[in-house]
């Protein structure tokens, strides 16, 4: 701080103490009285200026501070631009960032943009950063549920190897869940327990999970697949064409629910309840469809057929919601377990994701080379 | 030795309206130390931080209680050294420069914990 602000603000450098003499004058430097302009004008000390000074001082370190977070926001974390729309958000990624990991649940929309974790307030448009933590550079597709969202981080992006994050929205709070060797899947959540597929020894994957309150990992099945995981079953395909395996988390029982498929391969698993949602390619002899099967058994119920460029399933317990081709583009398309299909909304440009909860439904599209939105809409009445 | 390298000697310039800049500035620093503290906890409470600083992260492993007599014991240690050297304008200037450096990082803290919240 220059002296000549402090004498000018705060008040004379030098005041007579008791017991002290009077400093000479600077040599040199020009008389106080005559910078004054005369002894009467010389301020006496007064703490209110000392406030104002101090205040002053504080406040423009205060304003660095409040410029540096911004100027980080901006060029690190990069945020993408939240719009609110006639029925719901659109969320546009910045500076050719990848959006990846649509997870919706009530009125939390999850995601991965490029290296972020980030989660959307449906309800007050709320923009939070979720990870990765620090000195982690890579995450992986999160998945959402009523309380928690998990995802993988690692500190590279090549790295076999990852951890469990969790972050509570009741308390604001993430924690490490556990350390995965191997990431084989990703993570899907219902409740309290989070399940995915991992190699735990070399050559031995199996399908594990957390329970999340207690932290106490464990071993559904030995085996390789996809799971998904609702009200304590989970259900996940041995492989791209099944057979659909399904186990009670409370019991550790395992069973199959269906054969796999005989053309085409899984393009998406969903579980709500127990039934279990899928969809599959195309062939030369069948045309893509979607179906649905009761984890207990039964005969499989097609929803959909003829489905070209398959997106999805999405499935939340009453709507199926799926994307396809359409012939003036991609489509997101949904119906009831005992209903008739309906389109909900055409895409602008290519479908990526689909995600549906109660009555929202939410897509990622690529609207141009390395740009990518998410739309969040209602679902038609 | 030469003239050149000859340290120069600061002259006393007592002022009492320093005195109380300074003393307000001070008041400042340690306020900001606490506040410091207490947002480095709470983000590590979140886990959404880590300590980068060693020294620290030893004490606020040890426990809130032992940071905290650390961290503002240091800031009172060094309150009280700018306070004996009030007679010189450097003391005042110092605690003007770590009061704006502390403001900007409690401001940044804050800010980024609220983004939290």
């Amino acid at each position: 701080m220059p002296d000549e602000l402090i004498d000018e603000w705060v008040g004379p450098l030098s005041v007579e103490r008791s017991g002290g003499g009077t400093p000479p004058p600077l040599s040199g430097g020009p008389d106080r009285a005559a910078v004054t302009g005369g002894g009467d004008r010389t301020r006496r000390p007064s703490w209110l200026r000392a406030l104002l000074v101090s205040l002053v001082i504080i406040a423009s370190g205060a304003a660095c501070g409040a410029a540096a977070y911004r100027l980080e926001r901006s060029l690190g974390v990069q945020p993408p631009t939240v719009e609110q729309t006639a029925d719901g958000w659109r969320i546009t990624a910045r500076r050719q960032r990848e959006f990846s990991g649509l997870a919706l649940y009530g009125d939390r929309l999850v995601w991965q943009n490029g290296a972020a974790i980030e989660l959307l307030e449906l309800d007050t448009g709320r923009l939070r950063l979720l990870g990765p933590g620090p000195g982690m550079r890579a995450t992986w597709d999160p998945a959402v549920g009523e309380r928690y969202a998990v995802w993988f981080e690692a500190e590279r992006r090549d790295s076999p190897s990852a951890r469990a994050v969790v972050y509570d929205t009741r308390s604001g709070r993430r924690w490490t869940l556990t350390e995965i060797g191997s990431v084989l899947s990703y993570p899907a959540l219902s409740g309290d327990a989070a399940v995915w597929c991992s190699t735990r020894a070399v050559h031995s994957p199996s399908i594990n999970g957390v329970w999340i309150g207690d932290g106490i990992a464990f071993e559904v099945a030995p085996g390789r697949g996809e799971p998904v995981i609702d009200d304590g079953v989970v259900v996940w395909a041995t492989d791209r064409i099944g057979p659909l395996v399904a186990a009670e988390l409370a019991s550790g029982t395992t069973w199959p629910v269906a054969a796999g498929l005989t053309r085409g391969r899984f393009t998406g698993l969903a579980l709500a309840g127990r039934t279990v949602v899928w969809g599959q390619t195309p062939t030369a002899r069948e045309p893509g469809r979607v179906a649905a099967i009761d984890v207990d058994g039964g005969d499989t119920t097609v929803l959909a057929r003829g489905a070209h460029r398959l997106c999805g399933p999405a499935f939340d317990g009453r709507t199926v919601v799926w994307g396809e081709r359409g012939p003036d583009g991609d489509r997101i398309m949904a119906c009831r377990l005992d209903g008739p299909t309906f389109t909900v909304a055409a895409v602008a440009g290519d479908l990526v994701e689909v995600a549906v909860s109660d009555d929202r439904v939410a897509w990622i599209a690529a609207t141009a080379p390395a740009r990518y939105e998410i739309v969040v809409a209602r679902l038609p009445q | 030795m030469s003239p050149a390298l000859r340290v120069r000697r600061t002259r006393p310039q007592p002022s009492e309206a320093r005195d109380r800049l300074l003393l307000l500035l001070l008041i400042a620093l340690w306020a900001f130390n606490a506040a410091d503290l207490a947002l480095t906890r709470y983000a590590l409470w979140l886990g959404f931080a880590t300590e980068s600083n060693d020294v620290m992260d030893f004490f606020l492993r040890a426990g809130t209680v032992p940071a905290l007599a650390f961290k503002l014991g240091v800031a009172t240690v060094g309150a009280l050294l700018l306070w004996r050297l009030r007679v010189y304008r450097i003391a005042t200037i110092a605690a003007g420069l770590l009061a704006a450096v502390l403001a900007a990082v409690v401001t940044y803290q804050a800010l980024w914990v609220l983004s939290l919240r």
